[in-house]
């Protein structure tokens, strides 16, 4: 039984080493991350999070319904959260392969981008779960304040990149 | 081609390549940061010889020798694997210290884990206990590592972190190692004596893999330093800008 057991996750973890080193690859195009990029409307983001509706929503309806109101605003954050945590992924990516040019404004760049990114998964992980606390306990809020700025801060390291290497052509 | 020739060449091919590995991360100017790494393929180079050498005494002598370094290589492998999580949570600068915490707890986690499975697995009736008990050690300790090696995959797939090639590679390299001892160990205390010539096939196989990926890792590491050092084509930058300016409008 130990053996088989043995066997098995000995083998998982080659099977997971070459999926891996597959990734790796699609991650080392930037076409290919491009692509992976998602669409955030972080205007209607804030417009879901003002605390004013919120208050006003919690006044006016009865508890039950203003539960129900809240666990769908909780499941729209959490796919505004994901798309965030996704594109920090992708955007660490980007900053990676920039970060080992020889042009130092670009590298500058990618290395600013990659630790902003970064910063933003790991606020954007940390938002998903309070937000996974909050579709199980409605009356319990989550702050999202921190992961936006992280957000806004490294897409403007993007600019970051887009403005060094216009300075450069 | 004979089995002793294939063996043969199996034996020398891995130090061989170790021996490239070793000159390379020299040569890259690697060494201060995979110090330890380094001198799991220095020993690895320095072992072949030995065990060469002990091998022309008697096969008492290279018994010893054999599990000797088997239970260095074990502890090696272990810092190894703790230096490639230091080096890559050096690069996150907050959760730095993330890195350490992590590997400990894994550590701890996987040593209850090895020492169940060391409890509950067991030889088929053999004439040699003490090879039995020795190879179901490797085979507990090498769950150990693969499980940590796995949380340092784990945590860097689930928070983004970015993998620099060459540390990519150890790990590659390493995790293969692993595996592959884990499957002839198994097998070896699965059988008992009957497997001998099998786990005499299947023991160096995962490490020439392993020592393959290392060498090519560490040749084509300067491919990296050949991308930073030509710049990206006014064309590919000005896609890369389009890009960079449709994702920030779109947001």
């Amino acid at each position: 039984m130990t053996t088989v057991f043995v066997l098995l996750l000995a083998l998982a973890f080659i099977l997971f080493l070459a999926a891996l080193m597959r990734r790796r690859r699609l991650e080392s195009d930037p076409v290919g991350l491009h692509r992976q990029l998602q669409p955030v409307h972080l205007p209607a983001l804030l417009n879901l999070l003002n605390p004013e509706d919120l208050s006003f929503l919690r006044t006016n309806l009865r508890q039950s319904d203003f539960v129900k109101l809240k666990r769908q605003r909780t499941r729209a954050l959490i796919e505004y959260v994901r798309r965030i945590a996704s594109n920090a992924k992708v955007l660490a990516s980007i900053g990676a392969l920039y970060r080992h040019s020889a042009l130092p404004e670009v590298a500058a760049a990618g290395q600013l981008l990659l630790s902003r990114a970064f910063m933003t998964r790991v606020l954007a992980l940390r938002t998903l779960l309070c937000l996974q606390i909050e579709l199980m306990l409605p009356l319990f809020d989550t702050n999202l304040g921190s992961t936006i700025k992280a957000y806004e801060a490294a897409r403007g390291r993007l600019e970051g990149i887009s403005s060094a290497s216009l300075v450069l052509r | 081609m004979h089995p002793t020739l294939l063996q043969d060449v199996l034996w020398i091919s891995g130090p061989a390549l170790q021996l490239v590995v070793a000159i390379m991360i020299i040569h890259r100017r690697l060494l201060k940061q995979i110090p330890i790494f380094w001198s799991y393929t220095v020993f690895h180079v320095l072992l072949a010889i030995g065990s060469y050498a002990a091998s022309r005494v008697s096969y008492r002598t290279y018994f010893y020798v054999y599990w000797g370094a088997e239970i260095v290589d074990m502890v090696l492998i272990l810092l190894v694997i703790q230096e490639l999580f230091s080096h890559v949570f050096a690069m996150c600068g907050a959760i730095r210290s993330l890195g350490q915490i992590l590997f400990r707890s894994a550590a701890l986690m996987m040593i209850v884990f090895s020492v169940l499975l060391a409890r509950t697995g067991h030889s088929s009736a053999s004439t040699t206990p003490l090879v039995d008990r020795l190879i179901s050690l490797e085979r507990s300790v090498n769950v150990l590592e693969i499980g940590v090696l796995f949380v340092l995959f784990l945590a860097c797939r689930i928070l983004g972190i970015v993998w620099q090639r060459f540390a990519f590679g150890i790990a590659v390299g390493m995790g293969l190692t692993l595996s592959g001892e884990a499957i002839a160990a198994a097998l070896r205390t699965f059988l008992g004596t009957a497997a001998n010539q099998l786990y005499v096939w299947l023991e160096p196989m995962p490490c020439v893999l392993a020592t393959g990926v290392w060498a090519y890792y560490a040749v084509s590491v300067d491919r990296k330093a050949e991308f930073s050092s030509s710049s990206p084509s006014p064309t590919q930058l000005a896609e890369w800008d389009r890009a960079l300016e449709h994702f920030v409008w779109r947001s």
